[in-house]
């Protein structure tokens, strides 16, 4: 089959994916409506003819919507790839639609009069572009693919926090949010189509006039700048059209994965090589794609009265075909980049010792334990509090934080070091999103799960990530680039497959949300105790595991000389990271960002090699996510704010200023 | 608290009480922790208030009636409720539903905890929340009053019943519109279906519902339902409303409907039998003056 699409031109490959599309469609329709009566259906549809008026107002702008979105993201992913030099990189990892539900939720709770008067539309856009903006701003003026990657990741990860915290404060009023998170084709008419086709007319225009140059942005960027190209504002051009392409469809039908992903690759796959072939082939085969997806999901509920969201259908059925296509890709993310590895983004200043990070932890551990605060007022202890209740409620999610955020910090060092990039956490791997699958799955399985049920659904979830990852990644000698790859293809798929049971808007989708968010909120002493006990068990071997990373941090072919099993250790480190994640993200949720920020602060503190590095990191994880749980509980009192949020909102722009300060050429 | 006249309900069950036997001395209120909206609504039917109440706010906006007095004590979120707000409240018992479960052992340490199924995969919510209020009067010592809240909606129901049995009973489609684009319809296992068979209506809904009883479905799926009456619960989102106010889908299907869009102001979908009454009370008069105009 493979090999059938690799000898395929792509004009064959659109073609045949065409008249599937557009027979499946007419099946459907014909089915409700004899063909005969199609034209007076499609030009004067009778008033009272149901058949008619559901042919003219429902099923043929369904059909045309699902054509022009699918399209423009398929275009949007081209451009983007093109201009990322990434055939993973797509619209999402722009933080584009996270930008737009952070927007919409914002709107609908704060101010709903807007969502009237300016449109979802309008608000969903801006909020795709400001999020888009920040990103590029984040990612600085040269727009280097892999510092506009990363800082996508991390931008949208901070709107996907601050919007969850958002939506668990006011679950009823955002319930219609869910659905567009799924992306939904239901109920379009040709308002929809209005609303896009504009837009889209404009973008594409916009691409044509883009094609030449980024052709040669395909050239080294030297040897591009030699010829006389504006690297830079070529790349900010096809950005912006990118960011429009994939904001206007984001708006108008919510949010739709792996289209953008998926046709492009398989334009390529088919024989696509040069940019304008390419960005005319994914176009055609994006929008086709998702008319067939559409049509065959509702076919689907039509025979079953099972109804899938569009968006969840695609990334159902664009999961595998992705992980098949980054197994087969032969380098994933780049791996050492110069400008983003960890010797070189932050210079290293010889600070305090771990001692230093460890008073501070035992500081906030007291602080959490004396200070609280309920709807009627402040409880300090000894004053509004007693022992007992601090050894009930304040000591046990205090000291699961410290564990987890631990866990999770030590995991975020060896992965950094794994991977040779600074910006890279335990949280990219998909293994919080698979976590969050399992727990998924038991809401819907069994109606009212306890708390072994639900820690079980999730521990397996985890589980089938790092089998995905072991057996994906493995052909590559566990190469990091390829686990990077894997591990963010997975997650988004999983994500979506959340987004779907998020759809279902019931109470079940507000357990999940409430898990997700990450709280050491129901944590008992056995919980922590478990928390803690795991940390302790394996940071230290993380640690031992400090040494063999530097020998690997020298390069393979010095890893090689010395005789160090490249593979085999890489396999480990991966491993004990992955538990590791696992093991925090069942405490304090999958949007933690604590993977990420622990190892930099002990970077900046000076703490960079080996099993300092590693023990600074999960001291500082212990800090932040024992402070986020504080914080969480304190702020709003007696609404408790998950630790995981809290964490990801204080943590992210601390982040990203140490993004931004950071000087590319300053090796220390 | 504030001194309020005694509603219709309370002076019911005053009379129920002296009626059928010795007045009993009024027992001092037991102090409950509601974490579940339509538990807490129905201790206030039976003249409980309720010591706290998770989300108060979103409380007074989607459930409404009964309404919350001021004393009612803040909670924190329904789904993590603030433990030691809850513990410094000294509950005599906590009200929480199944989805609060997982909670259970944290919450007994505080007081005994109790959860009532209503909603679930019986899927008959509107038996299940008689069977609850009888349930909560008798460990409240207050039987009379869950008796007296029951029969009220009993006569609603009768009321309803005989009023529209003259009537066409055309069957009923009961929804929320969630945007302008999707609606979420009430079937099989929610406390409106029940309602509707006990006014001796047929539901219009027959797909497959949630524990809940409620499905999502596009608008264009209102088209299947040809010769139903459509029933549409506030609030109605802004974008939805210029969505019928427009000229696309919706209002074409309408146009060529018999009997136009009704509308009822909010009531809670997932609540207990004070909900049931108020939904029966809300739908009868709009079916009844709904099918006067069409024969008219």
């Amino acid at each position: 089959m493979r090999a059938d699409i690799r000898r395929a031109s792509p004009a064959r490959l659109t073609a045949a994916l065409a008249a599937l599309a557009i027979a499946l469609s007419l099946a459907s329709v014909s089915h409700a409506l004899p063909p005969r009566l199609w034209t007076t259906a499609l030009l004067h549809p009778a008033a009272g003819d149901t058949a008619a008026i559901l042919f003219h107002f429902a099923s043929l702008p369904r059909a045309v919507t699902a054509f022009l979105c699918g399209a423009a993201l398929a275009l949007s992913g081209t451009v983007l790839q093109q201009v990322l030099d990434n055939p993973l990189a797509a619209p999402s990892t722009l933080g584009v639609s996270a930008g737009a539900e952070l927007a919409l939720v914002a709107a609908t709770l704060w101010a709903p009069d807007t969502l009237g008067l300016l449109g979802r539309d309008a608000i969903a856009t801006i909020g795709s572009v400001a999020a888009a903006a920040a990103v590029l701003l984040v990612a600085g003026r040269r727009l280097a693919p892999t510092r506009v990657i990363l800082a996508g990741l991390v931008v949208g990860l901070f709107a996907a926090a601050c919007g969850t915290a958002l939506k668990l404060l006011d679950q009823e009023e955002v319930g219609a949010l869910y659905l567009w998170g799924a992306g939904s084709l239901d109920g379009t008419d040709w308002s929809t189509v209005q609303a896009l086709l504009p837009r889209l007319c404009l973008c594409a225009l916009g691409t044509a006039l883009l094609v030449r140059p980024l052709g040669l942005l395909s050239l080294a960027e030297g040897q591009a700048r030699s010829l006389g190209v504006a690297v830079g504002p070529i790349r900010a051009a096809a950005l912006g059209v990118a960011i429009l392409l994939a904001a206007s469809v984001t708006s108008a039908v919510g949010v739709i994965g792996f289209v953008e992903i998926a046709a492009p690759a398989l334009a390529r796959a088919a024989g696509a090589r040069r940019f304008g072939a390419r960005a005319i082939h994914a176009s055609l085969i994006g929008g086709f794609l998702l008319v067939l997806v559409d049509a065959a999901t509702r076919a689907l509920s039509d025979k079953t009265g099972l109804t899938l969201p569009t968006g969840a259908a695609t990334a159902l059925l664009g999961a595998p075909l992705l992980l098949l296509f980054a197994a087969r890709l032969r380098e994933g993310l780049s791996g050492g980049d110069a400008e983003t590895s960890p010797s070189t983004i932050f210079g290293g200043k010889r600070g305090p010792r771990l001692a230093m990070l460890g008073v501070a932890v035992v500081l906030v551990l007291v602080a959490a334990l004396v200070v609280g605060r309920s709807g009627s007022g402040w409880s300090i202890l000894g004053r509004g509090a007693d022992l007992a209740l601090v050894m009930d409620y304040r000591l046990p999610r205090s000291l699961a934080a410290l564990g987890a955020g631990a866990l999770l910090g030590a995991a975020g060092a060896l992965l950094q070091r794994l991977t040779g990039n600074a910006l890279v956490g335990p949280e990219t791997l998909g293994l919080g999103a698979g976590a969050a699958c399992g727990f998924a799955a038991a809401l819907l399985l069994v109606a009212t799960p306890n708390s072994a049920i639900l820690l079980g659904a999730g521990a397996i979830g985890a589980g089938g990530v790092l089998a995905g990852l072991a057996v994906f990644s493995a052909r590559g000698g566990f190469a990091p680039g390829r686990l990077l790859l894997v591990g963010v293809t997975l997650g988004a798929a999983l994500q979506a497959g959340l987004g779907a049971v998020l759809a279902l808007g019931d109470a079940r989708s507000t357990q999940l949300l409430a898990w997700m968010a990450g709280s050491t909120y129901g944590v008992g002493l056995v919980g922590a105790t478990v928390a803690l006990g795991l940390a302790a068990l394996l940071c230290p071997a993380a640690m031992l595991l400090g040494r063999l990373l530097d020998t690997l941090s020298l390069g393979p072919a010095v890893a090689r000389a010395l005789g160090v099993p490249l593979g085999p250790t890489r396999g480990l480190v991966a491993l004990l990271a992955a538990l590791m994640t696992a093991a925090a993200v069942m405490t304090v949720g999958p949007l933690t960002f604590v993977g990420l920020l622990g190892p930099q602060i002990a970077q900046r503190l000076g703490h960079r090699r080996g099993a300092a590095g590693i023990a600074g990191a999960a001291l500082a994880g212990a800090l932040v996510m024992a402070a986020a749980d504080l914080l969480g509980r304190i702020v709003a009192a007696p609404f408790e704010i998950p630790a995981g949020l809290v964490a990801a909102v204080i943590g992210i722009p601390f982040v990203l200023a140490l993004f931004g300060v950071a000087r590319p050429r300053s090796i220390a | 608290m504030s001194l309020a006249l005694p509603s219709r309900r309370t002076f019911v069950a005053g009379a129920l009480a002296l009626a059928t036997g010795p007045v009993r001395a009024e027992s001092a209120s037991p102090r409950v922790a509601a974490l579940d909206w339509t538990l807490a609504s129905a201790c206030l039917s039976l003249g409980i208030v309720p010591a706290g109440v998770a989300e108060r706010r979103l409380y007074a906006r989607w459930v409404r009636d009964p309404a919350l007095p001021a004393s009612v004590a803040e909670l924190g979120l329904r789904t993590a409720p603030s433990l030691e707000g809850l513990a410094g409240l000294k509950p005599d018992l906590i009200l929480i539903n199944a989805l609060d479960e997982p909670l259970r052992p944290r919450l007994e340490r505080i007081a005994p905890t109790l959860s009532l199924p209503i909603y679930g995969l019986e899927r008959r919510p509107l038996a299940l929340a008689q069977e609850c209020l009888r349930d909560l009067g008798r460990r409240f010592g207050r039987e009379a009053e869950a008796e007296a809240v029951l029969a009220e909606a009993e006569r609603s129901f009768a009321h309803g019943a005989t009023a529209l049995a003259g009537t066409a009973r055309r069957p009923v489609v009961v929804f929320a519109f969630e945007d302008a684009r999707h609606i979420r319809v009430y079937g099989v296992g929610s406390l409106f279906a029940d309602v509707l068979g006990r006014l001796g209506l047929p539901s219009g809904w027959t797909g497959p519902t949630s524990p809940w009883g409620t499905a999502l479905a596009g608008i264009e799926a209102v088209a299947a339902l040809a010769g139903t009456v459509l029933v549409a619960v506030e609030p109605i989102p802004t974008d939805a409303r210029a969505m019928l106010a427009g000229d696309g889908l919706w209002p074409s299907l309408s146009a060529s409907r018999s009997g136009a869009l009704l509308t009822l102001p909010p009531v809670w979908a997932y609540g207990e039998v004070g909900a049931a009454r108020r939904f029966a009370d809300l739908l009868t008069p709009a079916l009844l003056s709904a099918g006067a105009r069409h024969a008219s």
